[in-house]
């Protein structure tokens, strides 16, 4: 058996960010961090390998692709999922640059968590939950 | 005169007509009238003057052929045998006689006498006088300056002496008289005893005035009643004989008030119009000539008329002619003000028209029967009122449209703002939504016993395996519905919050370059993501077919809403089919998605073989909130929201073409070049 995925879920809304880490961990067996701003979700990707993260973009502030930004120095072959409840962010330049595609990008309210493990699996070229 | 233009131009039409009916008709009256009154004057005048100089010419031959009658009675007198018998005898008893026979018999004459050569009266008429001593008169003391009668018939010449008081009258005691004197030459006795004498006759003067009434009595049988005769004097002024006795002796230009009588006409005689006493007269003068070179007296006789009884047929007719032209005058003003009034009442109509059409009222057509230029101006008028009819309604359309207009840019407006409201505040709702559906999935994962990892966290936290089953029946029982209904409700906040952003999306424009092959590759994933949850429409049994013309270049775009397009016509095509796959077996739901490039435009076609749309709802398919779905299914925005989105924002086309049975091709074409700039961000 393969060592388990490791997944970052930033998000500053616990009630998102608990119930997608139970979901991660519990139905899909990922090996879990959480963080609810930036400076934690930074110091939690300098604790150890990542394979994937889930960032939500307003951290108090627009801070999710800066975050990002700085993991993926930490973390270059690290794949991502934008979730974010904000209107006004769609697919962007920016997220070219950071290799984004118009899939990785999620908007909240996710009405079926399977959507996201699904997108998770695909990404990281694993079988669909 | 200016003020009479004036007046002349703002008076109205009836006025004006009076006006020219009365310059028309009365002018020419007026002028021929007064022509006709000044030439029948002037003929008239000639006539009276003719009929007045002719009264006066025969009046005076009268006179001078009684004279001329009378000298011939006295010359042949003169001739008479037993009269000269009588004088050489000395018979005056008998002398006297004779005398008194010729005086009774020509009835003219008042006294007949003989004087010697020394002008002694040597035998008269006087039978009272008979036996008398006959009064000596010396005859040269009678005789006035130039009328030497006596020494003249003694010479041999037949005399008339003018008149003059009769010194005999007086001799024998009859008052004064006023007498014309006639002498003629006579002699008698013969041989050595011959004596030359004087036969001497009076004629009073009232023979004289008897002949000039007879004058004035022809000229009031010629209608002249004013007619007056007057005898001149030899010195051309003094009256001296007429039938109004109490003018004798006075003078026709100091007592009578004849003015412009020259004393020469009355010499020579003539016509003119003269005043008498302020009035206008016409006066004929003729002046005595005598007769067959008889001697004759230096007399004028001077006939006057008052011209205004004279001129009177002249005066009625000028009367006549005035009369004329009033009465004319008022009957042509009459019909001017009557047919004024008929062209001006029209006209006033078409004014009070105008007038209401001025102040709004276009509901009114004006009727004149006439077809002259009036019933023509009414015509126009018309045509005038009903082109302004139109033209208001017109504006009145174009307010409406304007107002309407309005009221939904206002609704437009107050859209927008419920938009970017939803906008800021879909952000705070989803997450605490996310919340709500994610952790209700974990708790119905959790509550599902059959699920292994569940299973495996009953078994953690110590719940016996026999009593799993009894937990799954009471959570089928008492908690699924409920956790199903938080999911549900959770699902349709999302579904508002989703629309209401669909909505404010469209003022949110960013164009930049794409590549339309990988805007449809995410498009079919986030219908793949929407249609794997909703498990009514399999999205995986819908055969995709997604062909992309190898030398497209990236095309301007949104691709963000080109996506929300796409994913709107997926969505609609595998409803769709869905429909249809469930009415009838073996079919199989097809779409093929093509990306082109024609023309300066880059093609994407949606097509289905899905059940076609029938023709009544292709018609309203782009209209917004219509919907063929039922109220939970479809906002009834979609389509009109691309249709929005592909024309307005990207100035593109959204065509549809369908047969019903036949299956469904949007095609979305979007300019390669490009466009103006984008709608305005809102």
């Amino acid at each position: 058996m393969r060592l388990a995925r490791r997944v970052l879920i930033v998000d500053d809304e616990e009630a998102i960010r608990r119930s997608l880490s139970t979901y991660f961990r519990r139905r899909l067996g990922y090996d879990v961090q959480e963080a609810g701003t930036m400076e934690a979700a930074v110091a939690a990707a300098a604790a150890g390998s990542l394979d994937l993260c889930i960032m939500d973009i307003r951290l108090g502030g627009d801070h999710g692709l800066e975050a990002l930004t700085r993991i993926r120095q930490m973390h270059p072959a690290l794949t991502a999922i934008i979730f974010t409840g904000s209107t006004h962010f769609g697919w962007s330049p920016e997220l070219a640059r950071l290799g984004l595609t118009h899939q990785q990008v999620l908007q909240k309210p996710l009405e079926d968590l399977g959507v996201m493990g699904r997108l998770a699996a695909q990404l990281l070229g694993d079988p669909a939950p | 005169m200016p003020m009479l233009g004036r007046r002349y131009l703002t008076s109205s039409i009836r006025f004006k007509f009076i006006v020219w009916f009365l310059a028309i008709s009365l002018i020419p009256m007026a002028l021929i009238g007064l022509l006709a009154y000044v030439q029948a004057k002037r003929s008239l005048e000639a006539q009276i003057a003719d009929r007045l100089g002719g009264a006066a010419k025969v009046g005076m031959e009268q006179l001078d052929r009684f004279f001329f009658e009378r000298l011939g009675n006295l010359r042949e007198w003169a001739d008479d045998k037993t009269l000269k018998e009588d004088l050489t005898a000395g018979a005056r008893r008998r002398l006297a006689d004779k005398f008194t026979h010729w005086v009774r018999t020509y009835l003219v004459m008042d006294f007949v006498g003989v004087y010697d050569a020394r002008g002694r009266l040597i035998a008269m008429n006087d039978k009272d006088a008979q036996g008398k001593p006959l009064p000596v008169q010396k005859v040269q003391g009678m005789v006035r300056s130039g009328e030497a009668w006596h020494p003249g018939a003694q010479a041999g010449f037949l005399y008339l002496q003018d008149l003059h008081v009769s010194p005999l009258a007086k001799v024998l005691g009859l008052g004064e008289r006023r007498v014309v004197g006639l002498a003629a030459p006579l002699d008698f006795g013969g041989g050595a005893r011959r004596q030359t004498g004087v036969l001497y006759v009076e004629i009073g003067w009232e023979r004289v005035q008897d002949l000039l009434d007879l004058v004035e009595k022809d000229f009031a049988g010629m209608g002249y009643a004013s007619a007056k005769t007057y005898l001149v004097g030899p010195n051309g002024d003094t009256v001296i004989g007429l039938r109004d006795r109490a003018a004798y002796g006075k003078s026709l230009r100091r007592d009578l008030g004849f003015a412009g009588l020259a004393a020469a006409m009355v010499r020579q005689g003539g016509t003119s119009n003269i005043s008498v006493g302020g009035r206008p007269h016409l006066a004929a003068v003729y002046p005595s000539h005598g007769v067959l070179g008889a001697p004759s007296l230096q007399w004028s006789l001077v006939v006057t008329a008052d011209a205004s009884d004279a001129l009177r047929p002249v005066t009625t007719l000028g009367q006549v002619t005035a009369a004329l032209v009033v009465i004319v005058g008022l009957v042509a003003g009459a019909a001017a003000a009557v047919l004024g009034a008929r062209v001006a009442r029209p006209i006033r109509g078409l004014a009070g028209h105008a007038a209401a059409v001025g102040a709004g009222d276009l509901e009114r057509s004006i009727v004149i029967p006439s077809r002259d230029e009036v019933g023509d101006l009414a015509g126009a008028f018309n045509r005038m009122t009903e082109a302004l009819r139109r033209t208001q309604a017109e504006r009145e359309r174009a307010e409406e449209e304007r107002q309407r207009s309005q009221h939904q840019l206002l609704q437009a407006e107050k859209m927008a703002g419920v938009g970017s409201l939803a906008a800021g505040m879909a952000h705070e709702i989803n997450n605490p939504l996310g919340g709500i559906l994610q952790n209700a999935q974990l708790m119905e994962y959790g509550l599902d016993v059959a699920d292994p990892q569940t299973r495996e966290a009953l078994a953690r936290h110590g719940v016996a395996e026999g009593s799993r089953e009894a937990l799954g029946r009471y959570v089928k029982a008492e908690l699924a519905e409920h956790l199903a209904a938080i999911q549900d409700c959770g699902r349709r906040a999302a579904r508002i919050v989703r629309n209401l952003l669909d909505f404010s999306r469209k003022s949110e424009t960013r164009i930049e370059p794409h590549d339309l092959g990988q805007v449809v590759e995410g498009a079919l994933a986030l219908a793949s993501h929407e249609y794997d949850l909703k498990k009514r429409y399999d999205f995986k049994q819908i055969d995709i077919k997604v062909d992309v013309a190898p030398d497209l270049p990236p095309v301007p775009c949104d691709a963000q809403q080109i996506q929300q397009v796409l994913l709107n016509l997926i969505k609609n095509a595998a409803h769709a089919m869905y429909g249809l796959a469930e009415a009838r077996p073996g079919y199989r739901p097809r779409l093929d998605l093509r990306i082109a490039r024609r023309d300066g435009v880059a093609t994407i076609e949606v097509a289905d073989n899905g059940p076609g749309v029938p023709a009544g709802v292709l018609e309203n398919i782009f209209e917004p909130f219509y919907t063929t779905k039922g109220a939970e299914e479809g906002t009834g925005l979609g389509l009109s929201i691309s249709k929005f989105i592909v024309h307005d924002v990207h100035h593109g086309q959204l065509k549809v073409e369908s047969r019903e049975g036949d299956g469904t091709r949007f095609i979305i074409e979007l300019p390669l070049a490009p466009g103006p700039a984008p709608a305005p961000r809102a």
